[in-house]
């Protein structure tokens, strides 16, 4: 636990300095950051947009693999199961670096998938959600893969005792009985798309008023010597975060309470 | 009626061979073995959750060999109840009922009847968290029965109980069979549980089914 403790404190500290840079009196801070400007504005909206649309993908996808590959244990489930912690493995710029070969490079009878596409989706607000539901649905799918594994199969095979079919069972007793694990899993897809930065600089870009999200937006700022503005930029990130967490936490807990 | 005529099963490295026996209608058979002896694999069989390799199985008058669980019409009790973890004891009565396209009257009505006969009144908005042993075996019998299966099939409905909660579940399942005899097949390791049952005892042992010698009295459980 005494690890444990260092660990919060680091964590803590994180926040405190960026606390710190954004409110206290640091010599050469530069004090002109607007914070409704209309880059950082759309930045934020699309940040939310983007994070909240690749975690329903990703939760959708996560929810039914995680049920085959924990029902279904075998040669081939332990296969895609290492298939499926690939995104989670490799370096996030190289997932992106990645992906864009896939859209641009790789030919599928002579042209690549952007061009039979018509309209790219490298370097496109697509291509944000592509990156972040590549590695959010890996992230997903291990969360959904435990709370699966918890649950005694016996049930489901009641159920169709009962009268259901294998979908039905899966459906009516099984899914109800991994809310929460549903919930957590969302949480952790949305989480980490919020704060994907290597796949979307790679194959999003980073183009202001296009294709550029908060944390992005830190990494302009910081190659563009503005500490504060970056500064002020994480430490939005970091609260619309939390607070997305902790209303997430708060219903799980009302609901576990039968409210 | 339960008839199984040469039925084998494969359980990995385990078998059951030509395994044959009859449960006449209305009448409760039970069948014992030790630990490990493929009771439970038997009975999954009959239930349609594991494949038969040979042999036919009927059930009410119907050949059900091939077809799925839920086209078998019966009734399962597992060994540890395998309640639903997100259902309340009353959503578990109207389970079977609701997939079944029952009226809303006739549902209330079953549920009615159930709850009363095994003591279910006070703990149908409760979720199985906290249900105590017996507590659990009886909604497990409740949702079994609910949608008045030709067949029922428990799986040690005892084990895991103390003397008390054993004696308290014995009478609750009495009182029910006695009111509405059900074609059971009753599996247990233990042969006392089994003492004034009606019907046959069937031993398994190692994978070969044998009638077993046994006294018949009057029966206190049905």
């Amino acid at each position: 636990m005494g690890l444990g403790w260092v660990y919060l404190a680091l964590i803590v500290g994180l926040i405190v300095a960026n606390i710190y840079y954004v409110a206290g009196e640091v010599p050469g801070k530069e004090r002109d950051f607007d914070l409704f400007s209309p880059d950082l504005v759309r930045a934020t909206w699309l940040t939310l947009v983007t994070s909240t649309v690749s975690a329903s993908i990703s939760t959708l996808i996560a929810v039914p693999t995680a049920y085959a590959l924990s029902r279904f244990s075998g040669r081939t489930s332990r296969l895609l199961e290492t298939v499926f912690d690939i995104p989670i493995l490799l370096p996030p710029l190289v997932v992106g670096f990645c992906l864009l070969l896939l859209f641009n490079q790789l030919p599928f009878g002579g042209r690549s998938i952007d061009e039979w596409l018509g309209t790219p989706v490298t370097f496109s607000v697509a291509a944000i959600i592509l990156a972040q539901v590549t590695i959010g649905t890996a992230l997903a799918i291990r969360s959904m893969r435990a709370s699966f594994d918890e649950l005694d199969p016996r049930a489901e095979q009641v159920a169709q005792t009962l009268g259901c079919s294998p979908f039905q069972a899966f459906r009516k007793v099984a899914l109800p009985s991994v809310k929460r694990g549903v919930v957590g899993a969302a949480s952790i897809a949305w989480a980490r798309s919020m704060g994907e930065f290597g796949p979307i600089v790679v194959f999003a870009g980073t183009f202001r008023g296009k294709t550029e999200v908060l944390s992005t937006s830190v990494y302009i700022e910081i190659g563009a010597g503005r500490l504060e503005s970056a500064a002020i930029v994480a430490l939005l990130q970091m609260t619309l975060a939390m607070a997305v967490l902790i209303v997430v936490r708060f219903c799980l807990t009302m609901e576990k309470e039968g409210f | 009626m339960i008839r199984v005529s040469g039925i084998s099963v494969e359980s990995g490295p385990f078998r059951l061979t030509d395994i044959n026996f009859e449960v006449p209608r209305g009448r409760c058979a039970g069948l014992v073995g030790k630990t490990g002896s493929g009771k439970t694999t038997l009975l999954e069989a009959l239930c349609g959750l594991r494949e038969v390799s040979s042999g036919v199985i009927e059930l009410a008058e119907q050949e059900v060999t091939h077809l799925t669980p839920r086209d078998r019409d019966t009734g399962y009790v597992p060994q540890d109840a395998a309640l639903f973890p997100a259902s309340t004891v009353r959503q578990h009565l109207e389970f079977a009922p609701k997939l079944r396209g029952w009226s809303g009257a006739e549902i209330e009505r079953r549920v009615g009847e159930l709850s009363e006969e095994l003591g279910l009144e006070a703990l149908l908005e409760r979720r199985p968290f906290g249900l105590s042993g017996g507590e659990k075996k009886r909604v497990a019998l409740a949702r079994a029965l609910s949608a008045r299966p030709s067949v029922l099939f428990l799986d040690e409905p005892m084990s895991g109980l103390d003397p008390d909660a054993r004696e308290e579940t014995l009478r609750y399942f009495s009182g029910l069979f006695s009111k509405t005899p059900v074609t059971t097949l009753w599996v247990t390791h233990h042969l006392e549980e089994l003492g004034e049952l009606p019907g046959e005892v069937w031993e398994l042992d190692e994978g070969v089914l044998s009638l077993r010698p046994r006294r018949t009295s009057p029966s206190r459980i049905l």
